[in-house]
């Protein structure tokens, strides 16, 4: 039984690589390839550079020195050692070598006519606007016929990482954006390189990149000329695991920046997080979140923007993707980043049957949201009442309702705007707020402390705080 | 299974019930007895809800000897699920029925809560409406007082009206010693360690809510149900905690829940990671 499993994983194996390599170039360069790499020689040496027009951009030059430097042996050591050896989180994702594949197909087929949104085209590149270099079509073509893949896509393409952006190479080129990862991660140099699908033999060419990296790891220089050597050994597997470790890391801080951003917004309007569990949220969508960001503390959860909860993902294949991965501060700064979604899209229709809000201005904000957009799931008529008999449960017995302050709302959602609230019990007669020339009490307390800046805060409250929580999602661009 | 369907009634050793409770979708039946659904009492009112009422019934009963085709059979079958459902609201609120339940419960067959704070809850089946064919059926979670959908699209199709709206909260008047304790526990968004302005002040008003209830629970001497250490708290609502207890001590004192808006804005978050 066990021995016709592995044959049948081995079948597959080859299957994927074979073909791989002679469909993608019928005119065989990468063949050649095949055999040159034993010699260290260069992929690029061999004159396919205008393959896809754009040599210059890092992300196509180092797919395709990936797939012709890789050969397929080495590929396929690559997998087992991988199936062996358990990696970041439980031993179970062994079996996700296999399912790469299959999720790769399933792309292919069915994927790309669906939606625009296409999991292979990194979006910083639509970002950059470079319509000659990849269009749809191409891209499709190149799939169905298994055309080199980063490490980034084929690690965003696994089972159970659905949630996850393709960090732009760019992103982690620039040291800066590493910052303090190297005392994370193990083995981060090598993990760096098959991140960015770097070859060990390509070390000379990047050098005074990662110099920094070569002085502050002593014995790293010695160790680089055997590297070639070394990665082919069983270390691979470690070394697999470290760059899934610092993908993720990097991930957390990527998805906190602009591109960033706006990758996982365009992953959120096609619901790629899912929906939030909750029954009065309507099928709002969520957002990935972690609960720490220190990684092996908790996996992966999803924050429903609309009841403002944290919930577990629905398949149980999320468990094993670190929270720490999407970060604490994710979730808020989306919110804050894209102050006009609407929020509870999905549940509008059933909207209507519920009392209209008083908060009647659409625009209005209240602490720097979108009134409409605070906990839109939550306050009255969405908050489930237990009832026996058509009669409600009371308050004071054993089992009565407890919990209900944590889906309550204000129906005035003014209410929350506690500078102002402040600003007009302290009433100061003499300017600036609308809001206090409402307020006709007079005020003979003295003003307290910190009053000042408690009082601008009430001004950006009613003027500005918009845009200063949109500022705030620019700033965060690293 | 419809294969097995059509064996059930004709001499197989199995009964549709067991078959019934046994097929995919429906774990979240309990089996009725036998006694419960020949007492025509427990049934009143249901011959016009279900069609075929009474072929429906003799094959839920096992008594089914009609000769029909197929087509026939097919919609006596479905009548026969209808009826069993509704009858299961009534049954599960009953002494036996709720025994029943409460042991489904214990082994959480009904799934758990995906609240994170809520950690893996049991959950128990309730309607939204006792009426047939209006809202599909929710899960219950006693520990947060909320619905859900369930997980998988076989049970978000089943009929609410099979559980009905007060089966979840008899069964914890009937066994009071069953109520989770509540926590105080819940998630503030952060930016960087900062909370989210709006919805910080959102959480500051809900936590009022709470201590207003809970004072007034503890005037009437009447157990809130929370539970006191409040040192048990992870460090994340540590921070949050301390602020619902300055609002308690100072609840008077007017500013004090403005100041602690005023220090939220500036503090970052306790926890620096």
């Amino acid at each position: 039984m066990l021995q016709i499993h592995i044959r049948s994983i081995e079948i597959e194996t080859s299957w994927t690589t074979t073909p791989r390599h002679s469909s993608t170039c019928p005119n065989g360069p990468f063949i050649a390839h095949d055999g040159a790499h034993g010699s260290g020689k260069r992929p690029h040496d061999n004159g396919i550079i205008d393959y896809h027009n754009i040599t210059t951009a890092t992300w196509n030059q180092s797919s395709e020195s990936r797939t012709s430097a890789e050969s397929s042996d080495r590929r396929k050591q690559k997998q087992k050692a991988a199936r062996k050896l358990g990696r970041i989180f439980s031993s179970t994702e062994s079996d996700h070598k296999p399912a790469r594949k299959k999720r790769r197909t399933d792309i292919t087929e069915s994927g790309s006519d669906d939606y625009p949104y296409h999991p292979r085209i990194p979006d910083w590149l639509r970002l950059i606007s470079r319509p000659k270099v990849i269009t749809p079509p191409d891209v499709t073509m190149s799939t169905s016929s298994g055309s080199p893949e980063s490490w980034i896509s084929s690690f965003c393409s696994l089972l159970g990482h659905e949630y996850f952006a393709e960090v732009s190479e760019d992103f982690i080129e620039d040291d800066f954006n590493l910052t303090g990862l190297q005392s994370q991660v193990s083995l981060y140099k090598e993990a760096l390189e098959m991140i960015l699908d770097v070859d060990p033999e390509d070390d000379e060419d990047d050098e005074d990149e990662e110099d920094e990296d070569e002085e502050e790891s002593g014995g790293d220089g010695m160790r680089g000329g055997q590297r070639g050597h070394a990665r082919v050994h069983s270390d691979l597997s470690l070394i697999e695991s470290s760059a899934e470790m610092l993908y993720g890391l990097i991930h957390q801080r990527f998805i906190c920046s602009r591109a960033g951003m706006q990758q996982m917004s365009e992953k959120y309007e096609l619901g790629h997080f899912g929906v939030c569990p909750r029954t009065n949220c309507s099928m709002a969508r969520t957002l990935p979140v972690g609960l720490s960001d220190t990684p092996g503390m908790d996996t992966v959860k999803l924050f429903c923007p609309s009841c403002l909860d944290v919930y577990v993902p629905p398949n149980s294949r999320f468990q094993t993707v670190d929270g720490a991965f999407f970060g604490r501060t994710f979730g808020a700064l989306f919110l804050m980043t894209f102050p006009e979604y609407d929020l509870s899209k999905a549940g509008a229709e059933t909207l209507s049957n519920l009392p209209p809000r008083p908060a009647g201005d659409e625009n209005m904000t209240v602490n720097g949201m979108y009134a409409r957009n605070i906990a839109p799931g939550l306050g009255k008529g969405r908050i489930y009442q237990p009832k026996i008999y058509g009669f409600k449960v009371a308050e004071i017995a054993r089992s009565g309702p407890r919990m209900q302050w944590l889906r309550e709302k204000p129906d005035d959602i003014t209410e929350l705007d506690e500078a102002r609230l402040y600003a007009q019990e302290q009433g100061d007669s003499e300017d600036e707020d609308e809001a206090m020339n409402l307020n006709t009490r007079t005020v003979t307390r003295k003003r307290p402390q910190g009053n000042a800046r408690l009082r601008q805060a009430a001004k950006q409250a009613q003027n500005g705080s918009h845009t200063a929580a949109e500022g705030n999602g620019a700033e965060s661009e690293l | 299974m419809e294969d097995f369907v059509s064996e059930s009634d004709s001499d197989y050793t199995s009964y549709w019930r067991d078959w019934f409770i046994s097929s995919r979708g429906n774990e979240y039946f309990c089996e009725i007895d036998e006694d419960y659904l020949t007492d025509r009492f427990n049934l009143t009112g249901l011959n016009a809800e279900v069609s075929y009422y009474q072929y429906a019934l003799d094959l839920v009963t096992d008594v089914f000897d009609l000769d029909c085709d197929d087509e026939m059979r097919e919609t006596i079958e479905k009548s026969a699920r209808h009826l069993y459902g509704l009858v299961h609201a009534r049954y599960i609120v009953t002494t036996r029925g709720l025994a029943k339940m409460l042991e489904k419960y214990k082994k959480s067959d009904f799934g758990k809560c995906p609240r994170v704070l809520c950690h893996s809850h049991p959950l128990l089946p309730v309607g939204l409406s006792d009426c047939p064919n209006v809202r599909p059926v929710k899960l219950y979670c006693a520990r947060c007082e909320d619905t859900y959908n369930p997980k998988s699209s076989r049970h978000a199709s089943m009929d609410g009206a099979y559980f009905g709206t007060s089966f979840a909260h008899i069964l914890f008047q009937v066994y009071p010693a069953l109520v989770p304790t509540k926590s105080a526990d819940r998630y503030v968004p952060r930016v960087y360690g900062f909370k989210m302005h709006a919805a910080a002040a959102l959480v500051r008003w809900q936590g009022n809510k709470r201590d207003d209830m809970r004072r007034r629970l503890r005037k009437m001497e009447i157990e809130s149900g929370f539970k006191d250490g409040e040192d048990e708290i992870d460090d994340e609502e540590d921070e949050d905690e301390e602020e619902d207890e300055e609002g308690v001590n100072e609840e008077e004192a007017g500013m004090a829940d403005y100041g602690g808006a005023g220090t939220t804005v500036q503090a970052p978050g306790g926890d620096e990671v």
